[in-house]
């Protein structure tokens, strides 16, 4: 099938201050719109584009680069101006238009079918004046979850709420696009989509609030302190994760009598003394590799997970049989890697738009 | 214009727990209308996953905090799958309905005869979207897995952690992965649709979780070999962390280069250039460690820190309800359901309806949808096929 989004045209663009998370909101759901066959026109300031800044690069440019901006049109600019004829030319052909809350005067000088604006806070009153992507996990609860409970709270690797942002950006401009260009839609239709990354965080949060709301106690971050937890094995570290049906093939797994003593008997009971059960079974899982542990949870059909490194699963088997991870090349003509859109239909792949050859 | 994106779209919700019930619970949010399918025999656990204090009430209902969260919007259909007939009725609602969600075992759909061939042979433009730990196909396709599996075996433990400590997952009170599936998941049934309308024909849509949050970390995999674990430390900014105040509160802190003189001017401390971030952390968290939360916040704010308190649920809660407008949905009996991940402006998405207790609205189901005459529901309920609820 052809993708769902060939022959749309989609401009991004931020303004000049904008803060690196809606920056990279905006890029990642313009990634996504790539990936299924939009064509992209991305805005990128001549100089000092944070995204093209951030270390680690490959073949002088930034990996975030590689990775945000595969298949799209990237033109240089000097930032939003009434005189830049170029702008004024794409934004007049744009259908979809993903903009940063700094950015929406560009959004008047088009008549776009779907305009989406991404910010902190959107105009909430008593919001924050100032905001990153870390201090907006801690006010939504989010960062409280994450870590030690003995140690700072923690935020998640790499970029995920902006990430998570960008694809709620890209749900909302698929959706609203989808709208107002059904054959009921006047031709006139036109929407705005808004995105805030604080709505955002207390969405993905939703678990934790409304346990707060529904009993006045949070859940708060539980290390190691939860039957849930992150074990060393002989090659690495393997995630222990469970439910009340699988005690009994866990406790065949690791086969140890320590396991059957009462202060294990109930979930509770586990997780009152998850230090304690870990313990136990990160004693077996020293004696065996990532793999063994996961053919073993395998076989008892046990939620066990190893945990894996880009390089590892650079070459992993089921990745390289599924064509997940793809030979690509920058735009300075290095070598690298493209993660294919995680999304099959008739198990034909949205294509993985960079990639310059299959592996 | 006041109708919803997705109005006139009918999904039958196969969905439980937070993957495939969030998924359609945003379809339902954009004006679909969503049956979730459930029975005596497959019920969506949620229904009966207590949270905190609610455990009594919990045991009263099928309607506790979670399931109620993430079901609104929904109709509820009781229909025992297990079952020949159960699996006819599904198939003649199929056969006028735009989208199956599912998020099965792979190979549960084949086994019960729901597939997408036998979908398509009633429906040729049926949309199924299965959301799979692994996908269909490969090696460890049959794999069994939660949502913190999954950032363990995607990439995303691997960079969480302390630095220097061991890799770290989100625990069961978040389950990062199972949230930003839904909100992937919908947007990806969303585009079939806009696809289905240019060539009319259904498809299959597979969504792997494992491979979702892979993708949230894409920028480790363009060249992968030097990733590893840095705490709260972030590019570019030279100093983002947490710091405990004297009163025992965590305030978060993200200093940007800009900014930074300004911060070793508030904390005192002798510009220690770009080297010196290890100095400059070590004054700020003395200068922190010795001040209340509130004190400390109101001069860092002043002095253009960007900083924050790091919040609990019930702090998150506590902000006012002009800052969470949209974020969460308070229901008349002031219970907290789900809100919405953006906004739409003219096509406004909206919680009309809370969840309903199984097989709610079975009759009315069976009768306009499925076109079955009353002694004939009244049969299929007798013989358990059909479920009202009770």
């Amino acid at each position: 099938m052809s993708l769902p989004l060939a022959g749309v045209k989609l401009l991004e663009a931020t303004s000049l201050d904008c803060p690196l998370a809606l920056r990279l909101a905006v890029a990642f759901a313009g990634r996504v719109a790539a990936a299924l066959g939009a064509q992209v026109v991305r805005f990128e300031q001549v100089s000092g584009d944070p995204i093209q800044g951030c270390e680690p690069k490959v073949g002088g440019q930034s990996t975030l680069s590689v990775f945000l901006n595969a298949g799209k049109r990237v033109i240089p600019w000097g930032g939003p101006s009434e005189r830049d004829g170029t702008l004024q030319v794409e934004l007049g052909s744009a259908e979809i238009l993903l903009l940063d809350q700094g950015a929406a005067a560009m959004a008047e000088r088009s008549d776009a079918k779907v305009k989406a604006l991404v910010s902190f806070f959107g105009d909430r009153p008593g919001a924050p004046r100032d905001a990153s992507a870390f201090t907006v996990l801690a006010l939504s609860g989010v960062l409280d979850t994450v870590g030690d409970p003995q140690r700072e709270p923690l935020r998640l690797g790499g970029h995920q709420l902006a990430y998570a942002a960008g694809l709620s950006l890209y749900t909302g401009i698929a959706a609203a696009y989808f709208g107002v260009t059904g054959a009921d839609a006047p031709p006139a239709a036109r929407e705005t989509v808004r995105v805030s990354l604080f709505d955002v965080a207390m969405w993905l949060n939703w678990k934790n609030l409304a346990a707060a709301a529904a009993s006045g106690a949070s859940p708060t971050r539980a290390g190691r302190s939860h039957q849930w937890q992150i074990l060393r094995c002989r090659d690495g570290w393997v995630a222990l994760v469970f439910m009340e049906k699988d005690w009994g093939p866990l406790q065949s797994l690791v086969d140890d009598d320590r396991l059957r003593d009462p202060r294990f008997a109930t979930e509770a009971l586990r997780n009152r003394n998850a230090r304690a059960l870990g313990d136990i079974v990160e004693e077996h899982f020293l004696k065996l590799t990532r793999r063994e542990i996961e053919a073993e949870a395998r076989t008892r059909r046990l939620p066990i997970g190893a945990v894996w490194s880009p390089v590892d699963l650079a070459n992993d088997a089921h990745y390289l049989a599924r064509d997940f991870l793809r030979a690509a090349r920058t735009a300075e003509g290095a070598t690298c890697l493209q993660p294919a859109l995680p999304v099959r239909w008739h198990r034909t792949e949205a294509a993985a738009p960079a990639a310059a050859g299959r592996r | 214009m006041t109708g919803r994106p997705l109005e006139g779209c009918r999904v039958l919700d196969l969905g439980i727990l937070t993957a495939g019930a969030a998924t359609s619970a945003l379809l339902a949010d954009l004006g679909a209308d969503v049956i979730k399918v459930e029975s005596k025999v497959y019920r969506d656990p949620f229904r009966q996953w207590p949270s905190g204090a609610a455990k009594e009430e919990a045991e009263k209902s099928d309607l506790p905090p979670f399931y109620r969260a993430t079901n609104r919007n929904k109709r509820s259909l009781g229909l025992n799958l297990k079952h020949p007939e159960g699996r006819a009725v599904f198939m003649k609602l199929a056969a006028r309905s735009d989208i199956v969600v599912e998020n099965f075992r792979r190979g549960v759909m084949a086994s019960l005869g729901l597939d997408f061939p036998a979908l398509q042979r009633v429906n040729p433009a049926i949309i199924l979207a299965s959301l799979s730990s692994q996908g269909e196909s490969g090696p460890d396709a049959d794999r069994v897995s939660f949502g913190s599996t999954l950032e363990a075996s995607g990439g995303l433990a691997w960079l969480t952690g302390y630095a220097g400590g061991d890799p770290t997952m989100s625990g069961i009170a978040l389950n990062y992965a199972d949230q930003v599936v839904a909100i992937f998941a919908a947007g990806m049934v969303v585009s079939t649709l806009l696809d289905r309308r240019k060539h009319g024909a259904g498809c299959h849509l597979e969504i792997s979780q494992r491979e979702l949050i892979s993708f949230l970390c894409g920028e480790s995999f363009v060249a992968p070999g030097a990733e590893s674990r840095h705490g709260n430390a972030e590019a570019p900014w030279p100093i983002q962390d947490c710091f405990r105040t004297a009163d025992g509160c965590w305030i978060a802190i993200t200093v940007s280069a800009e900014r930074r003189t300004a911060l070793e001017s508030l904390v005192g401390c002798i510009h220690g250039g770009i080297t010196g971030n290890d100095a400059t952390t070590a004054a700020l968290r003395g200068w922190i460690g010795a001040r209340n939360a509130d004190a400390a916040l109101a001069a860092l704010d002043a002095a253009g820190i960007i900083c924050a308190p790091v919040l609990d649920g019930a702090g998150a809660l506590a902000q006012g309800e002009a800052l969470q407008r949209d974020a969460v949905v308070r229901v008349p009996d002031g219970k907290l359901l789900k809100g919405f991940p953006f906004t739409l402006e003219a096509m406004a998405m909206r919680v009309d309806a809370d969840a309903r207790a199984l097989g709610a609205d079975s009759a009315r189901i069976m009768s306009e949808l499925g076109g079955y005459p009353a002694d004939e529901i009244a049969r299929l309920v007798k013989e358990g096929i059909v479920e009202f609820p009770g």
